[in-house]
């Protein structure tokens, strides 16, 4: 699977892609972008290595199941939809914190954005695994 | 001292012996068996400290916040009519959990038997303790609930789940018609109000009885009372459940959860009684449940089957009686009550231990030996004298007493005469379950019988039967009249005695009570002389039974259900897609051609917009015409760029953004999808290309239409307001449609991506199940 020429970019495209799609999680907050946009990219750079050198090699970039990055997202969103309460406010209301290097701001807003990244992220590698793999 | 035991006090103690006795049991046998019989007798020994207090008219209310916004509290109330089922409840219950871990010879699973035991008693107590409609219902559940597990106890045998299921459906089936009663009482009772619920003691009968929807309130309630209460047509089930063990049998199947239908009568009597409905109504079903119970029960060969009918006709007597709903009805029914439950738990018990010690419950099994089980014959003796009605014994008061009630007025012949067969069933069910099984024996002799915690349980009820037969004053004034006071709703004095004398109704009444016990006498000796013409007579009329009809119902759902599911899902996957897509248009395709809209379409491409549309159009043409699906899929990736592009013409960076991602993942998960599938399309029925061709075009010329609608519409309904817009601004998040995803709008977030996540998991799961294959 996987040209040559390909085989050789992944590496550098993935990790690209994974940054970019971190930088999109992160400017979401003041600009287009988002969680959403972001998990489908990161999706990509583990598409990039999985169409490049097969399921296993993608696997093994990733380091983490897939479907642990879906169980991690939920229970982050769940943490931030939590953070009002805890705080005295209802439930899923923004509980506020500094902004940093003028691109995000910390906060409950930005946690549960961290969730929705992972889940959507962490939906879309595991099916493609599942349909690549013949085991 | 009595203050220290509210209702609410009681509950949590139960509640938590219940959730400690099972895990309990492993460690510490022993305790874990005394325990259980220890916090119900204390719950008991304090209810009692409550007698006085309530006799002089004191009602004890508590009340705890729970869902203000629907007028929703969790209330209780300590009334007449609660404490007497709040003693049976608890008293009988120490009993039967004293009982119960000998009958099970302190096996494996007596911590799981004693501790839904506790449940159950936990959730009576809720019940029968509750002031508000809702928590009424839910602690009615939780008795549904708990006596389900119970019945299924012997969960390795299919007629203990298939009669506890019988249970379930008939039972929770009467509880949601009594949601749907208690929700209209609600309404009814407080019109203004923010309600779901009412405190059942703020109920004002007058109006009530006026309100449009009471009918169907009365009809509603009593359908929930009489599954519960197993009236004809739903008793069925009630001598279903015998499957279960007989301590259970004992406390749920006589002393206590059938007759949480009667406390709710009962409970409701002052508030909707009284009416020609209501009248009609619970007589004419608790008659007819009165005498079917009494005369199925002769029949029976099982002493435990004979029981569970004749405590059916029990539960039809006690309805009659809150129907009739004179103080001398009511009285009647209180005693009963009372009665009822000594000598039934005492009879449940001796039959367990009969079944313990022979391994039979026939009456008429051939003995092994002579006087076999003298202190079970006796105790089961005494119990039987009081379900015959035989002075000096309680079921003799409470008998002359319903005897007494039908006789009142003048068109009650037809119950009086109900009365007396019925009374004469009970006779003869007496002798099948309390003394024909320990009457005949042959040599040798034998003094052998059960262990002495299965003796004590049951020889406690029958002396308790005895004594308040004897001295009835001990019930007469703290017990007896508050809680007819309590179901009168006004005030009534009502004596009870052992010896009413021989004047007015009650010489006619003690007349037909002896009648009915000659009778009876004489239905014992055919039952025992013609015991197996009897049985064979029996087995064929069972296919008439309820239990029948509701197992062909209940099979035909499921043969139905199949039926339908073979039909609608027939796995062909472009039969699916295809009628998914011919719905969806026909859907959108009404309402938009009956809407007559009017078109004012300004489509007039310019600039950057002319190539981006060029491609999209090619792109969407090539897909159609190429036979190779990757070189398709490649031609909708054209045309989803160039909507990329379009979007970013329009200055909508996020759907820009959004669109080129799910674009790309799309590709990658289609050509991944296409590996999968057969290689062409499958073989070609006649016609079906043209089928396909319709359901096609007709789609796309719709969304086409759609689209041409949509742009015609001269204001665009906002989704975001302005005010959200502002917030968005002041709260320092300038990406407004950021801010609506994961701020305003959160919770359908939150949603959202609970469905992504579960969804990934089904592909997944699929897709590994589709390779074991």
């Amino acid at each position: 699977m996987g040209s040559m020429l390909l085989r050789t970019s992944s590496s550098l495209l993935v990790g690209l892609l994974a940054v970019l799609s971190i930088f999109v999680l992160l400017r979401g907050h003041d600009a287009p972008g988002g969680g959403f946009a972001g998990g489908l990219l990161l999706a990509g750079a583990v598409a990039v290595k999985l169409l490049a050198t097969g399921v296993t090699q993608a696997r093994r970039t990733l380091r983490i199941h897939p479907r642990t990055l879906v169980g991690i997202g939920l229970a982050t969103a769940g943490v931030a939809a939590c953070m009002g309460p805890l705080t005295g406010r209802p439930l899923l209301a923004p509980v506020g914190g500094p902004h940093v290097a003028d691109l995000a701001q910390l906060g409950s807003v930005l946690i549960f954005d961290i969730g929705v990244y992972l889940i959507v992220a962490g939906t879309a590698v595991t099916i493609m695994f599942s349909l690549v793999e013949e085991d | 001292m009595s203050a220290l035991l509210t209702p609410t006090v009681a509950l949590v103690a139960i509640a938590a012996v219940a959730a400690i006795v099972p895990l309990a049991f492993r460690r510490w046998p022993r305790l874990a068996c005394i325990a259980p019989a220890a916090t119900s007798a204390a719950c008991f020994a304090l209810f009692l400290a409550w007698l006085a207090p309530v006799a002089r008219g004191t009602e004890l209310v508590e009340s705890w916040p729970w869902i203000p916004s629907l007028g929703v509290f969790a209330g209780f109330r300590l009334d007449g009519l609660s404490l007497v089922f709040a003693l049976l409840v608890t008293g009988i219950g120490a009993i039967v959990l004293a009982y119960s871990p000998a009958y099970l010879d302190r096996g494996p699973r007596t911590g799981q038997l004693l501790g839904l035991l506790l449940a159950f008693e936990a959730s009576m107590l809720g019940l029968v303790l509750a002031d508000d409609t809702i928590t009424l219902f839910v602690f009615w559940e939780l008795t549904t609930f708990t006596s389900f597990f119970l019945i299924a106890f012997d969960s390795t045998a299919e007629l203990a789940r298939t009669r506890a299921r019988q249970a379930l459906v008939i039972t929770a089936g009467g509880g949601l018609a009594l949601l749907v009663g208690l929700v209209l009482l609600a309404g009814a009772a407080r019109p203004d109000g923010p309600g779901l619920a009412v405190a059942l003691s703020a109920l004002d009968g007058t109006s009530l009885r006026e309100h449009a929807s009471y009918v169907p309130i009365v009809i509603l309630v009593a359908v929930g009372a009489f599954t519960k209460s197993a009236q004809v047509p739903f008793h069925f089930w009630l001598p279903g459940a015998m499957v279960a063990p007989s301590p259970v049998s004992a406390y749920l199947h006589s002393a206590t959860m059938v007759k949480a239908g009667v406390y709710l009568l009962a409970r409701l009597h002052p508030h909707l009684g009284g009416t020609p409905l209501w009248i009609t109504l619970l007589a004419a079903v608790g008659a007819t449940t009165f005498v079917t119970g009494a005369v199925i029960a002769t029949v029976q060969r099982d002493a435990k089957l004979s029981l569970a009918y004749a405590t059916v006709s029990v539960l039809g007597a006690l309805t009659m009686l809150l129907g009739i709903g004179t103080s001398y009805a009511i009285g009647g029914a209180v005693l009963l009550l009372v009665a009822h439950a000594c000598y039934k738990a005492a009879l449940f018990l001796t039959t367990g231990n009969l079944y313990h010690h022979r391994g039979t419950r026939d009456p008429f099994a051939p003995l092994r030996a002579r006087r076999d089980m003298p202190v079970t014959a006796a105790i089961a003796l005494v119990a039987a004298a009081s379900m015959a009605g035989i002075p000096p014994l309680v079921g003799f008061i409470a008998k002359d007493a319903v005897i007494a009630a039908t006789l009142e007025g003048t068109t009650r012949v037809a119950l009086a005469v109900a009365s007396v067969l019925a009374g004469a069933g009970l006779v003869a069910a007496a002798w099948l379950a309390g003394i024909a099984p320990y009457s005949r024996g042959r040599a040798p002799w034998s003094r052998g019988d059960v262990a002495r915690p299965m003796l004590v349980g049951p020889g406690l009820l029958a002396l308790a039967g005895l004594a308040l037969g004897l001295v009835p004053s001990l019930i007469a004034e703290p017990l007896v009249a508050p809680a007819v006071r309590a179901i009168a709703g006004h005030p009534v004095s009502y004596d009870v005695v052992l010896w009413p004398g021989l004047a007015g109704v009650h010489g006619l009444a003690f007349a037909l009570g002896a009648g009915s016990i000659a009778l009876g006498s004489a239905i014992a000796v055919v039952v025992w002389r013609w015991r197996d013409p009897i049985t064979v007579m029996r087995e064929h009329w069972q296919a008439l039974s309820g239990a029948r009809v509701h197992e062909a119902l209940l099979g035909a759902l499921a043969r139905g259900a199949a039926a339908v599911a073979r039909t609608v899902q027939h796995g062909r996957l472009p039969l699916y897609i295809g009628t998914v897509v011919a719905a969806m248009s026909l859907v959108v395709a009404a309402p938009l051609v009956w809407s007559e809209p009017t078109l004012q379409a300004a489509l007039e491409p310019t600039g950057y917009e002319i190539p981006a549309l060029i491609v999209a159009a090619v792109g969407a043409i090539a897909a159609t015409i190429f036979r190779d699906r990757l070189s398709s899929v490649a031609a909708l990736a054209a045309v989803g760029l160039a909507v990329v592009f379009l979007f970013a013409l329009f200055s909508g960076p996020d759907l820009a953004i959004t669109q080129i991602v799910v674009e790309t993942m799309m590709v990658i998960l289609l050509v991944l999808v296409f590996r999968r599938l057969p290689p062409s399309h499958v073989r070609e029925r006649p016609g079906g290309k043209l089928v396909r061709l319709l359901v096609a075009c007709g789609a796309g010329a719709l969304l086409a239409a759609l689209l041409v609608v949509a742009t015609s519409v001269a204001a665009y309904p906002t989704t975001a307001s302005s005010e959200q817009i502002q917030i968005a601004a002041r709260e320092d998040m300038p990406n407004v449609v950021n801010a609506i995803l994961v701020n305003f709008r959160a919770l359908d977030t939150l949603g959202e991506i609970t469905v992504i996540a579960i969804a990934g998991i089904g592909v997944a799961a699929l897709a590994v199940r589709e390779r074991r294959r």
